[in-house]
């Protein structure tokens, strides 16, 4: 099998969380990869560092976290770019184009004093304004020569030199001027029509029904479906390389969750993302992903083919997890003990605590992710001694 | 035709977000009756400021319109004369109070609208910053609004306005330096909200600026409470500036200008056993006028309230 090319890597990536109780150790070195056109699943309990790890791909770690160390390296048009090193100016540049994320809550993620058409226009305004000027550009071109009204003439001449200033210097004062003069400012409505339209194109991708009308309303008038769909509506506006799924189910009903995925599935098709999904469902992961990375405190524990990792689990919290699953055949088993302090982890392994097969080397040492056979990695002593 | 009726068309939908919330707002200014009481009166003054060249015309050659004349003219000080034609809420030190109440109008709501305008923008600045980017900004920002805030407000005022001479501007100036801590004081405890909510941090990740995740996503949802404290500010503001002009550090002698008309009336507020309250005109009706102002502004502050801030709004 060749190696499609990595769109996204992380490289022994470090974050803390600089808290009063002390220096909270979220993600320590985390390493995974992200293929171009694959779905990605990463899972893990409650505060693994599973959405910890989504936001630092996009450098967007809240306060008082830090990112102390690692690589985040994106491959842009056949570039490899470190996206740790890179300023704020550069990041809001990449983020919602190439990479974009799409949030658990989808109505805590919408701003309520907006109307949706105003919220997916803004991304669209960001990114693609350049190829919508264009657009116009050339309907200007096209009603300027069949008027034959010299007064109409003129106007069309006037608004084509205002686009193109638009396109040449957005930042530009004349323009700026311009836009707030009543009746000078309607050129902009042509601009707004455009992003209307597209507005409602990308909501109708969304299988939202009525997108007219759906375009006009506030968050808090949407179902949480609904809202969700705007959300990944925004997300997918520029036609990202990479989607970040954080847990985009989670808050939805089984039926909408059904619906979301589904979609997701297929805009990922349709767009050729590449998508990180988020999600402590194990479930949803084997449905939705082609790989898998399970992360434990702040470790990824195991990386794998989806088929692989389900049929055969190496790490012993993997193994955990899977078990884990309510079966209607079998009693329910769930993992002794809890997630351990992060702010005090344990030595070595993090997971020997809890491990049934741990051993002096597990709590000394801490295990690397090794390949142990094609395409799965496993970070575990008694996996690497045992074979 | 036809094309104009799709143009039509095309308007009505773009306006149709705005027009639905506009319809929503009238409604809930019709819920609350007080509100309309408030609006009512805001809008009586304003009516008053505008129509003050009409309503008291300046006498003839008269030069400073702010400058209040003498009834009859050309009198010199003397006992507070009644009611009479001429000068309907008649005279104090010889000054015609029905002149000094209309004009007085405009002086009210150039130190309201002034005075909140310049602690409104400072306030908002130095809120902004240190609630957005914290740490060391948020330190030094916070603690200079402190130090302003550990003084005594109307005394610091009062101590600029005696430095910097006594006059409107100055009385403006030190209202809006003593006036502000507690503005930034808010907008930052309501940014710092604001600031935690995902859509925050959903505008970061789809590629938003510093610069417009503030002014597009975070002051659209914070700013409420700081337009209330605003618009009820503007009614206690002139009771502020009344207290510096009852003081006498106020406007010069004879500026149209209610608080001071009810400093001049001091003396007369008790006239003799016989008849105690034998001048009552000169200190009742000028304070009739700043009370109904401050009211009417707290009653539109309450209306403010309901129409502007999003979790009550759609309650």
């Amino acid at each position: 099998m060749v190696d499609k090319a990595k769109i996204v890597e992380v490289d022994d990536l470090k974050v803390r969380f600089y808290t009063y109780e002390g220096i909270v150790k979220a993600l320590e070195g985390v390493d995974v990869f992200l293929r171009k056109g694959e779905t990605l699943g990463v899972a893990g309990e409650t505060g693994c560092g599973k959405t910890v790890t989504g936001l630092s791909i996009l450098k967007l770690v809240p306060p008082p976290g830090r990112i102390e160390g690692g690589r985040v390296l994106l491959n842009k048009d056949g570039k490899t770019i470190n996206l740790l090193e890179k300023d704020e100016l550069f990041l809001t540049k990449i983020r919602g184009k190439d990479i974009s994320m799409v949030f658990q809550e989808p109505k805590a993620a919408l701003n309520p004093v907006y109307t949706v058409e105003q919220q997916i226009g803004e991304v669209l305004m960001l990114h693609r304004k350049a190829e919508f000027i264009l657009n116009i550009l050339r309907q200007i071109k096209d009603e300027y020569k069949k008027t034959k009204s010299k007064f109409r003439r003129f106007i069309l001449k006037r608004q084509f030199g205002l686009y193109k200033l638009m396109l040449k210097n957005p930042e530009s004062l004349y323009l700026k001027i311009m836009s707030k003069i009543p009746i000078v400012r309607r050129f902009k409505r042509r601009l707004k029509e455009e992003i209307r339209k597209e507005v409602v194109r990308l909501l109708k991708e969304m299988e939202i029904p009525d997108p007219e009308r759906v375009a006009n309303m506030y968050p808090h008038e949407l179902s949480g479906g609904m809202a969700q769909r705007v959300v990944i509506a925004i997300a997918l506006a520029c036609n990202p390389t990479v989607l970040i799924a954080d847990e985009p189910t989670t808050s939805l009903d089984v039926t909408v969750q059904a619906q979301v995925l589904d979609l997701i599935r297929r805009l990922k098709e349709k767009f050729g993302s590449s998508i990180i999904y988020v999600s402590h469902d194990l479930g949803v992961i084997a449905e939705l992903c082609d790989r898998v990375a399970i992360m434990y405190a702040g470790n990824v524990v195991e990386l794998a083919d989806v088929y692989e990792l389900f049929k055969n689990p190496l790490h012993p919290y993997t193994r955990g997890l899977l078990e884990a699953i309510p079966r209607p055949d079998k009693p329910l088993k769930s993992i002794k003990g809890t997630v351990p302090n992060l702010i005090n982890p344990p030595q070595g392994c993090r997971f020997h605590p809890r491990c049934p097969y741990a051993t002096d080397i597990c709590r000394k040492f801490k295990p690397e992710l090794v390949e142990v056979k094609k395409d799965h990695l496993v970070a575990c002593h008694q996996v690497m001694g045992g074979e | 035709m036809n094309e104009k009726v799709s143009r039509w068309e095309e308007i009505k939908r773009g306006m149709g977000p705005t027009i639905k919330e506009l319809k929503f707002t009238i409604n809930r200014i019709k819920q609350s009756p007080l509100s309309i009481v408030g609006i009512v009166i805001v809008a009586f003054f304003a009516a008053i400021a505008i129509g003050a060249p009409f309503l008291a015309p300046l006498p003839e050659g008269w030069r400073d319109p702010f400058q209040v004349p003498k009834w009859p003219p050309g009198s010199l000080t003397h006992p507070p004369t009644p009611p009479e034609p001429g000068a309907p809420f008649g005279t104090v030190d010889g000054y015609n109070i029905y002149y000094a109440c209309i004009w007085g109008t405009i002086t009210a709501f150039r130190i309201g609208v002034e005075v909140v305008a310049g602690t409104l923008a400072i306030g908002l600045l130095f809120g902004t910053l240190s609630a957005y980017y914290g740490g060391i900004v948020d330190e030094i920002l916070m603690r200079i609004t402190d130090i302003v805030m550990a003084f005594p407000g109307l005394l610091l005022a009062m101590a600029l306005v005696a430095v910097l001479g006594p006059s409107m501007d100055t009385v403006v100036l030190a209202l809006i330096l003593v006036g502000w801590p507690s503005y930034a004081r808010v907008i930052r405890g309501d940014i710092l909200k604001i600031r935690q909510e995902d859509y925050i941090e959903a505008a970061k990740a789809v590629g938003c600026s510093d610069f417009r995740v503030i002014t597009r996503h975070i002051l659209p949802n914070s700013i409420y409470n700081v337009i209330i404290m605003a618009s009820l500010d503007i009614g206690a503001i002139v009771l502020s500036a009344a207290a510096l002009s009852f003081l006498g550090l106020g406007a010069p002698a004879g500026y149209a200008d209610w608080g001071q008309f009810i400093s001049m009336s001091r003396p007369y507020i008790y006239k003799n056993p016989q008849d105690p309250l034998g001048y009552w005109w000169t200190w009742t009706i000028p304070g009739i006028f700043i009370f109904t102002f401050v009211l009417g502004w707290n009653l539109l502050g309450d209306a403010f309230r309901d129409i502007l801030d999003p979790t009550i709004r759609r309650r």
